[in-house]
């Protein structure tokens, strides 16, 4: 065997490679891994030993497909887990499909796929006039085009009275407006307290933070 | 077609260098030296080659206590015929990527 720096141990590199692919490949069953680090003595020079150490974890990977699902999962999992998120509803206005304080099921992503449309109840930031924002849950009750006006405490959409159970038949009075393009109308199902498009009129669907799901 | 196994310009290359001394038992490190190939890349193609029953390979008892046995490798006679025939091929297609131009000119606009 060729004499190398490597007395037992070998460089600060090398002894430091030998813990990464051994953690790398631990409980690993096929040869190669530890093929690989067998050669690590002959490998002199720390940019060298480096790059051997590299391929060595492409090995341990190749040939480790437990670990691989495995953080295929995890990955899977942090998707889902950034796309779904449980949130407290803020306020009662969503009263009583969500009561205030609540829980709430909110998918932040697919809908900037799908898009949203009317019926969905949606997370909304709305600014506040004041250089901040505050946050709300809301019906989206117009999409662009339509046009919305109350007659006798009923909403209208494009001159058809809506059948909104979720009301729980409370009175609804606003303006008549027709929501313009990239705007949504909407409008909290506890009519006598939600603060909604009928005070700070038709948001932009840029502002939707996500649907509400359960 | 599918493309066929065993042809990237890598494994070639590792074909070439085992093929110069096709009965030497070679290490992975002193055939990555001279395919100029990085473990990463070699390893996984001696593993490809070994599954297929293309290369054999064993484990040489370490010389001196508390060192890690190394690992050998050889082309079975089966991976040895496949190499040539592979080196070959390339050579022959690149034969043929030199040649045809002046076989192909003499053309008649139509």
């Amino acid at each position: 065997m060729t004499a190398t720096a490597a007395s037992r141990g070998g460089t600060a590199a090398h002894r430091v490679a030998r813990v990464v692919l051994t953690v790398a490949l631990a409980g690993s069953r096929s040869p190669w891994g530890a093929a690989v680090v067998a050669e690590l003595d002959q490998v002199t020079g720390t940019r060298a030993v480096l790059r051997w150490t590299a391929g060595g974890l492409r090995v341990a990977w190749r040939e480790r497909r437990g670990v691989r699902r495995t953080v295929a999962a995890a990955l899977v999992a942090t998707a889902v887990l950034a796309t779904f998120t449980v949130r407290y509803i803020p306020s009662a206005s969503m009263a009583p499909a969500l009561d205030v304080s609540s829980r709430a099921l909110v998918d932040r992503l697919t809908f900037r796929l799908t898009g949203v449309d009317r019926g969905d109840v949606v997370v909304l930031r709305v600014p506040t006039g004041m250089g901040g924002w505050f946050t709300t849950v809301d019906r989206i009750i117009g999409i662009a085009g339509d046009t919305i006006d109350c007659d006798e405490g009923r909403v209208r959409r494009n001159g058809a009275a809506l059948d909104e159970p979720y009301t729980r038949g409370a009175a609804t009075d606003c303006t008549p407006v027709t929501v313009p393009d990239g705007m949504l109308y909407v409008l909290g199902d506890n009519r006598t307290v939600a603060r909604d498009s009928r005070h700070y009129g038709p948001q932009p669907v840029g502002n939707v933070q996500g649907r509400v799901l359960a | 077609m599918p493309r066929l196994p065993h042809t990237s310009p890598q494994t070639l290359l590792v074909f070439e260098c085992l093929l110069a001394a096709p009965d030497a038992w070679r290490y992975g490190y002193d055939l990555s030296r001279e395919t100029g190939l990085a473990s990463g890349s070699l390893y996984p193609i001696l593993m490809r080659l070994a599954d297929g029953s293309l290369l054999e390979t064993r484990w040489e008892p370490a010389e001196q206590p508390g060192r890690p046995p190394r690992h050998l490798y050889r082309l079975t006679p089966d991976g040895a015929a496949l190499a040539a025939e592979r080196l070959a091929r390339r050579a022959a297609a690149e034969a043929d990527r030199v040649a045809p131009a002046a076989r192909l000119r003499p053309r008649a606009a139509s």
